[in-house]
């Protein structure tokens, strides 16, 4: 029996390649494009699952006075007392990462040093390649990933290598290569990190950090515990160690709360102060799966529609079939036997379409260093995703065919008198469906397109055009690189600073902590208002020939003064950053500090000598930006050879945002083409069938004196409703859509623009025009007698 | 074996009925030959249906071997179709996607026939048609005679008791349509399977034992040959 199906459904397969065809590559596309959106999704959700303790594994956060977050800065004294002393913690691990260089022989590069307490790699799971895995009990021992052990070794074995490392100032030392670890894959990882040593590391050296003490702070602090159901019971037990912390410092928390492993890669932003790395937005895992969703949705609609359409052809089988003895439920399962294999064929070639779609995925999001890959042998979740894709694309696109088509008495069939096509109700909402996911995807493609242009000629209300960004570590970098550059003509003004306006500014609290207030930190060298071209709407800028402007003075953003509704700002008193109270002695124009997904923030500007700044701010114009580059590189090179020459350009602070919008416009057009195409061939197949279902009726209205407007009428009056009831549908919702992810993703925004509709539904209705007048013109060329004689 | 008592069909217009088959009433007994004639729309084929289970009747009692099958349900009725019935057509109505051989297997494979003895019962057929040669073909490579041969043996394969065939010879030149209903005969004579046929020949008439006319719907005559 199984047989006769598999081969009756082959040679229909073979008989009918035009259908199977369409079906197969749209069902095909459609499948890449889950595939992609799956392991992307995975990746998010999975994060972080590879560490053998992923359950009992939390991360310490905090609620605290003037946050309305929980914040990851805690004190580098709790986890290991909880660990001694709590009975349901089993090990604390602190983790923390500083910027050093490190040297090798000639080779010098600026690293991210991180640093961990001894047991850190029995509660996470690295796996180390070579060498010794205690060697992170050893503090004369540094370990270093596969990746890096290449870098700086070549091929030769790292291990007993020495690095030299510098941490910025003084206390340069040697450290000996440990271990050689797998690399750590960025998109699956909250800890993340290419160097690692003991953190005795900061206690050691010329200006130690005590860890033991209550006011120190590390980036993140880990516990394990014994059984993940202690959880509230040990985050009740942490109350207790609040009470020392606050002794020692005027932000005072109110409670230690754990936050689990599992979800914190996802949870990233909702988290201050986490300096684990920028994490991702959740719009990036979910984004892309509805997206692809709705290509498969297409794709079925498509299947169903196409399916019914050709159906005609087998009425006759299955007339034959029923007066054979075949019950209903036989045919019904012979004909989702073979919508399966179809979308089995299909299922083949999304997964080799999704081998080539996913290196062009990962490469979009380039910033991202996303490594997106199927791993069909170890990703058993693959397999259960790729099953659960074949039952509902065969049940979503062969259900209702098999349904309808077995329905038929075999004697009305023999008669002749049954004959389906696009005049059923299912299958006109099924071509609205097709309709309004293609106005979907066109407004929302339309609407990102539209929306990367507004934000590229945006102004952020500073200089982001011009500026070169060198990394300076010291005053002495800074002086001695600005006194050898400045001879160049082409270089305008030079400036310094201790951070930079667009990468990763953060809030700090003004007056004191219980009036909840907190305002973005700038801390600012001489002419950096200049080099940034923000402009100055009252008071006056800093001195540097004043010496109070350092210690009492401060700048406040025009935010500033309207959130603390001041009339007149000047010598007004607040703290802020570390708390000493300054005068205002100015106010700055508003400005977009974090490219446009915030809206300006209030913020203060704090006044830094030079042995504070650790970037220096180059002027150059817009037009030689590259060539100057070259010249700051080589000059660096040439006077401080042991440094190595760090540069940013001060747009790449919008790269992100570009790169955003950028793809999401991106995706979204392609998702348009697809589902335009799909509704096409669909609309398509369902006015062909109508012809034909009404070629006497046609030919017999011609015969009367129809004209060709009459008969376009009399053929097209249901579609004319599906399409506008679809493009109403369609419109409104495509424009909610995109005005809600693009709201969702950013600030600065154009919004849905009236234009992007219009053209949306113009596209659809010239595609669904040409599509139905294609075949109509065919149908008003044949000679009605013809058809009359052959009725 | 077939006992129909007042049956009835008709189609709704309105508050007007349009009858097809009124008060018809017949016997027909096991191993009986019977021809139905009348001029077209008198209700022939719709009477064939409805002895082949096809179609329901509006109203009236149809008795299968003493069993009601107005009151069965639809599963019951399904079994009996298929382990008493074979239909053939005038336009023979072959798969045409599958072969010759294929084409006669089908019923088995609804009958859960195994496998071993479904080759058997499919060669003896072919063999007995002499269509061996002919079995790896696909319906459209055959004329219309073999098609009908194809056709008779795909009913018979199940050794029904009835076959209903709707003018068999109605597509065919009159030289294949005698071989066919030679073939018929023989079967009714020798193996005794009971033959309901519709058509429109007197001549193919002759080869059956009972003729009843059909007009509007109504049994006009019934008699012996």
């Amino acid at each position: 029996m199984f047989q006769n199906y598999l081969k009756i459904a082959l040679r229909h397969i073979s008989r009918n390649k035009g259908y199977v065809f369409i079906n197969v590559i749209g069902l095909g596309i459609a499948l890449a494009c889950c595939l992609i959106a799956f392991v992307n999704y995975q990746a998010g959700e999975n994060a972080d699952s590879y560490h053998e303790n992923y359950d009992r594994l939390f991360m310490v956060v905090a609620n605290g006075v003037g946050y309305t977050q929980p914040t990851a800065d805690v004190s580098s004294a709790l986890v290991p007392l909880a660990a001694e002393e709590l009975s349901g913690v089993e090990a604390g691990v602190r983790f923390d990462k500083r910027g050093v260089t490190i040297q090798y022989g000639d080779a010098v590069f600026g690293e991210g040093l991180a640093l961990a307490d001894a047991n850190f790699l029995d509660v996470f799971t690295f796996n180390v390649l070579a060498g010794d895995v205690n060697a992170m009990k050893d503090p004369s021992k540094i370990l270093i990933t596969k990746k890096q052990a290449k870098k700086y070794f070549d091929e030769e074995t790292a291990i007993g290598k020495i690095l030299t490392i510098n941490p910025g100032q003084e206390g340069e030392r040697q450290l000996e290569v440990g271990a050689v670890i797998e690399d750590v894959v960025a998109q699956s990882s909250s800890v993340r990190f290419e160097f690692l040593t003991n953190i005795n590391f900061l206690e050691t050296g010329p200006r130690p950090d005590t860890l033991s003490n209550w006011s120190n702070r590390v980036n993140a602090s880990f516990v394990l515990l014994k059984n993940p159901a202690d959880e509230a019971q040990v985050t009740q037990q942490l109350a207790k160690y609040i009470d020392a912390r606050n002794q020692h410092t005027k932000w005072k928390r109110t409670k230690y709360l754990l936050e689990p492993m599992n979800g914190l890669f996802m949870k990233g932003n909702d988290i201050n102060n986490n300096r684990l790395g920028r994490a991702v937005h959740p719009a990036f895992y979910w984004g892309p799966g509805i997206m692809a969703l709705m290509i498969l949705l297409t794709a079925c609609l498509n299947f169903t529609n196409t399916t019914i359409s050709f159906s005609n052809k087998r009425l006759k089988e299955m007339g034959v079939r029923k007066v054979m003895g075949g019950g209903r439920m036989q045919l019904m399962f012979q004909l989702l036997g073979e919508s399966l294999v179809i979308c089995l064929l299909a299922v083949a070639v999304g997964v080799i379409l999704a081998e080539y779609l996913t290196p062009l995925y990962n490469a979009m999001w380039s910033s991202m260093d996303l490594a997106l890959s199927l791993d069909y042998f170890q990703n058993t979740g693959l397999w259960v995703f790729i099953g659960s894709m074949i039952l509902i694309t065969t049940l979503l696109g062969g259900a209702y065919p098999a349904f309808y088509i077995s329905s038929f008495r075999p004697s009305h069939i023999f008669r002749g008198n049954t004959k389906f096509g696009g005049d059923n109700w299912l299958i006109r909402s099924l071509l609205g469906f097709q309709i309004i996911i293609s106005l979907v995807s066109i407004i929302g493609g339309i609407t990102f397109a539209q929306n990367a242009a507004f934000q590229k000629s945006y102004d952020l209300g500073y200089n982001v055009d011009g500026v070169i960004n060198v990394q300076i570590r010291n005053e002495e970098e800074y002086t001695r690189f600005k006194n050898v550059i400045s001879e160049n003509p082409s270089i305008q003004r030079i400036a310094g600073g201790r951070n930079n306006l667009g990468f990763g500014n953060w809030n700090s609290n003004v007056g004191n902590p219980e009036d909840n207030r907190s305002a973005q930190t700038h801390l600012i060298g001489e002419d950096f208002l200049e080099v940034m071209g923000l402009n100055l709407v009252a008071g006056r800028t800093f001195d540097k020939n004043l010496e109070t402007d350092f210690t009492e003075s401060v700048l406040v953003t025009q935010k500033f003064v309207k959130e603390w509704q001041w009339d007149n700002p000047i010598g007004q008193k607040i703290k802020h950053y570390y708390g000493n109270e300054k005068k205002v002695i100015g106010v700055v124009e508003d400005f977009y500090a974090s490219s446009f997904f915030d809206k300006p923030t209030a913020g203060v500007f704090h006044f830094m000598k030079p042995d504070q700044f650790r970037v220096m701010k180059i002027n150059v114009g817009k037009n030689n930006l590259v060539e100057t580059n070259n010249y700051l590189k080589e000059k660096w090179t040439q006077h401080l050879p042991l440094v190595p020459f760090n540069s940013y350009y001060q747009d790449e602070a919008l790269m992100e945002a570009t790169m955003i919008t950028d793809n999401v416009s991106f995706l979204y057009l392609f998702l348009a083409i697809i589902s335009v195409l799909l509704a096409a061939t669909g609309l398509f197949s369902l006015v062909s069938l109508n012809v034909l279902k009404r070629a006497k009726e046609i030919a017999i209205r011609r015969v009367l004196g129809a004209t060709a407007e009459n008969i376009t009428y009399t053929i097209n009056k249901h579609y004319f409703l599906v399409f506008a009831i679809g493009g109403i549908i369609g419109a409104l919702l495509g424009g909610w859509f995109a005005g809600f992810l693009i709201d969702q993703i950013f600030k600065v925004t154009q919004g849905v623009s009236l234009i992007s509709t219009i053209l949306a539904v113009l596209a659809v209705c010239l595609v669904g025009g040409l599509t139905i007048g294609g075949k109509l013109l065919a149908v008003l060329q044949t000679n009605p007698a013809e058809t009359l004689k052959s009725e | 074996m077939i006992q129909l008592k007042n049956i009835e069909k008709y189609y709704r217009s309105g508050l007007s009925k349009t009858y097809i088959l009124k008060n018809v009433d017949l016997t027909i007994e096991e191993g009986e030959f019977v021809t139905i004639m009348g001029p077209s729309g008198a209700g022939k084929s719709t009477l064939l249906n409805i002895l082949g289970m096809l179609e329901d009747p509006t109203d009236g009692e149809y008795y299968f071997f003493d069993e009601p099958v107005h009151k069965l349900r639809e599963r019951k009725r399904n079994d009996i179709h298929k382990h008493y019935m074979g239909f053939v057509f005038q336009a023979y109505h072959l798969i045409d996607e599958l072969t010759v051989y294929e084409n006669i297997e089908t019923p088995l494979l609804y009958r859960k026939v195994k496998s071993k003895d479904r080759q058997s019962m499919v060669a003896e057929v072919l063999d007995r048609f002499n269509m061996v040669a002919k079995k790896d073909l696909f319906p459209n490579q055959l004329s219309g005679g073999q098609q009908q041969l194809v056709g008779i043996a795909r009913a018979i394969i199940s050794k029904p008791k009835l076959i209903l065939a709707d003018e068999p010879t109605g597509n065919l030149h009159t030289k294949q349509g005698e071989e066919i209903m030679e073939l018929f005969k023989k079967l009714n004579e020798e193996d005794g399977v009971t033959i309901v046929q519709v058509t429109h020949s007197e001549k193919n008439a002759q080869y059956g034992q009972r003729v009843i006319n059909l007009l509007d719907g109504w049994v006009s005559t019934d008699e012996k040959v």
